[in-house]
């Protein structure tokens, strides 16, 4: 009515005929109906768009969620370590996985426990001719003997007892190239891990121009940088990463971690279960290779005063020279 | 939510862009309202599909809820019952252990048909080995709707993968094998865990591994838990088969069981379940994939117990025992 009006005083002004516009305008709403519904209009999406607000008082995140009989994590075991030599590194795990109890849900499992990181190159030949990485990474440890032709399978007698296990844990596997990722902790949050890295490294080597797209140092960051992503929900996973050097400084690269991704390159690392009881094994086996700090001679170190009552093991390795890295075997004493 | 409003949010914009009080008129001004419709209509037409897309995904089972409700685990715990806020606490019918073994010719597994509310043995005739295609089969201890809700979505997924295969006739190749079956089943339950609202079971995936030429390869034995961890064995239990049963599988157990050897060590170790677990049967299902004939999963039977053992009878608890079990 308002805009018939306003119409009437232009006509009446002007004295004009109308313009072929009136028609038009009667269709759409008039502007103070149209102001209102749009009002209406912005406040429920404004609405609809701020987060919601939570009744409950307490935001706190913790490990066990109280007052949920539900647990998320369950920690399933495992130990696992790496050294670094001048121009290897060795990894080790052990392959038990526990239910976080007394139970032992199984003696061979290597599936989340040490894997590769991607799929580098040709796969290596095992000792029987067979792949010895399965299709996801994982080391495979063959139970069944397929060479003989007869028989579909030929399993070897009973592989669940202790001495068959220990058997199985002699197979070595050397490679000439690849980073491998040795996680302990809960399997399940190990297990994804492992596909994201893996996806991630796979991906930009399927994509990447570059013949080495990646090195150690950046599966390094690139693990620690997945772990912190969930700072708040953590990934329940102990790791170690272990590779060669690329570049003039060479040789082995290992990495510790732990479980929210903080990370450092050092000579010889451990964790998971017991790490407190290997890490100074691990620290006391292995020297330096750096010759001023040579201590093969000194059964004590001589850096205290003689008749001090203390006596320091002088083969041990101090804090330095875990992070400069580069170690050589020592016979153990 | 915030797809939701995108058409609003457009029509508000035209709206007022377009509004044809001569106060308003500009030069860049949408005269017609055709064309402002066709724009309105573009719009909610590119919205639409992804609003129902989020609509279906937060209902789906994989999913397991929207993510804005359930954004930060842990909120919500005085109010488990608010409106909105849907996850699994606890279990309310459950089944018990569910046991495997592979064996010469394949992969057996065994469970009783009891699906327990409490203490209360109501469902007497609930089918816990289930196949979900003709090469694979699994077995699910826990919560047993949770185990209907899985088995569905995985026949959903395998008559999928029946009517878009290249041949309605060739069998090979086209049917998920039991490794993948399982690799899928631990996506789905560390997604539901990951969103605090699991799936609460534990399964058992029984099959054949398929060789990367595609021919069917070796027995696999597989389990996933309710938070996602996976593994796989020759000998498997669930629940209390694990305390119970797998001690006795694991010592009687040889990579060359013949199919009768591996069934009579199953019932053995059932009838032991039946005996010491109080939410347990005696009326069990035993199942087996073998390379030629698939899954075949027997009708249910009742074991035959002995009540008359000594420990039994004169239980070693009373004060004359000496207080052992």
């Amino acid at each position: 009515q308002k805009q018939h009006q306003n119409m009437n005083s232009h006509m009446h002004t002007k004295g004009i005929i109308p313009r072929k516009k009136s028609k038009r305008m009667s269709c759409s709403p008039p502007p103070s109906t149209a102001k209102t519904l749009s009002l209406l209009l912005l406040v429920t999406t404004i609405t609809n768009l701020l987060p919601s607000n939570n009744n409950d008082n307490s935001k706190k995140l913790s490990l066990f969620v109280k007052g949920n009989d539900f647990n998320p994590y369950q920690l399933n075991g495992g130990l696992v370590s790496a050294i670094a030599g001048k121009n290897y590194v060795i990894l080790a795990s052990d392959t038990r996985l526990t239910d976080g109890g007394y139970e032992i849900l199984t003696r061979r499992h290597l599936a989340s426990r040490l894997w590769s990181a991607a799929d580098f190159g040709p796969e290596e030949e095992g000792e029987k001719g067979e792949s010895v990485l399965g299709g996801d990474g994982s080391i495979v440890i063959p139970t069944y003997e397929s060479t003989v032709p007869s028989l579909p399978f030929v399993p070897r007698a009973n592989p669940l007892t202790a001495a068959a296990t220990t058997a199985a844990t002699k197979l070595s596997n050397v490679y000439e190239e690849g980073i491998m990722v040795a996680s302990a902790g809960c399997a399940a949050d190990c297990e994804a891990l492992k596909r994201i890295i893996r996806s991630e490294i796979n991906a930009r080597a399927h994509w990447s121009s570059s013949s080495s797209p990646f090195q150690v140092s950046n599966v390094a960051t690139l693990l620690g940088q997945t772990l912190y992503s969930r700072r708040s929900f953590p990934f329940y996973s102990f790791c170690v990463v272990a590779g060669i050097m690329e570049g003039r400084r060479g040789g082995g690269g290992v990495y510790v971690y732990d479980a929210i991704g903080s990370f450092e390159r050092v000579a010889v690392a451990c964790t998971g279960v017991g790490k407190e009881m290997l890490q100074p094994i691990l620290d006391r086996l292995f020297v330096s290779s750096d010759s001023h700090t040579n201590k093969s001679s000194t059964e004590y170190s001589t850096s205290l005063p003689t008749d001090s009552p203390i006596r320091r093991d002088g083969k041990a390795l101090s804090p330095e020279q875990q992070r400069v890295g580069l170690l050589t075997l020592a016979p153990p004493v | 939510r915030k797809l939701f409003a995108l058409p609003f949010i457009a029509r508000l914009l035209l709206i007022s862009l377009s509004s044809n009080h001569p106060k308003y008129h500009s030069k860049r001004s949408i005269h017609t309202v055709l064309e402002q419709r066709i724009i309105i209509s573009i719009i909610t037409i590119f919205t639409t599909p992804l609003l129902l897309l989020h609509l279906i995904m937060s209902f789906s089972l994989a999913a397991g809820g929207s993510t804005t409700r359930a954004s930060i685990p842990g909120t919500n715990t005085a109010n488990p019952a608010a409106p909105g806020n849907q996850r699994t606490t606890r279990p309310i019918v459950t089944g018990t252990s569910v046991i495997g073994i592979k064996y010469a010719g394949g992969v057996m597994l065994a469970a009783d048909t009891l699906a327990s509310y409490g203490s209360m043995a109501k469902y007497k005739n609930a089918n816990r080995l289930v196949s979900i295609n003709p090469k694979t089969l699994i077995g699910g201890g826990g919560e047993y709707s949770d185990f209907q809700a899985l088995t569905t979505l995985l026949r959903k997924a395998a008559l999928e993968d029946r009517c878009t295969a290249d041949s309605l006739y060739e069998e090979d190749g086209s049917e998920e094998c039991a490794r993948e079956v399982w690799n899928y089943i631990r996506a789905v339950m560390y997604n539901r865990r990951n969103k605090m609202n699991p799936l609460w079971n534990d399964v058992v995936v029984a099959g054949f591994a398929q060789d990367k030429d595609g021919s069917t390869g070796e027995p696999f034995l597989g389990l996933v838990d309710k938070i996602g961890t996976a593994y796989g064995d020759d000998v498997l239990a669930t629940g209390f088969g694990s305390y119970l049963a797998l001690p006795i599988l694991r010592e009687k157990y040889r990579g060359d069981l013949e199919e009768g050897e591996a069934r009579a060590l199953l019932e053995d170790c059932m009838r032991v379940l039946f005996y010491r677990d109080c939410r347990a049967s005696n009326r069990i299902q035993i199942a087996k994939v073998t390379k030629e004939e698939g899954v075949l999963i027997s009708d249910p039977y009742e074991l035959d117990t002995s009540w008359d053992s000594a420990s039994f009878v004169t239980p070693k608890g009373e004060i004359e025992g000496d207080g052992g079990w």
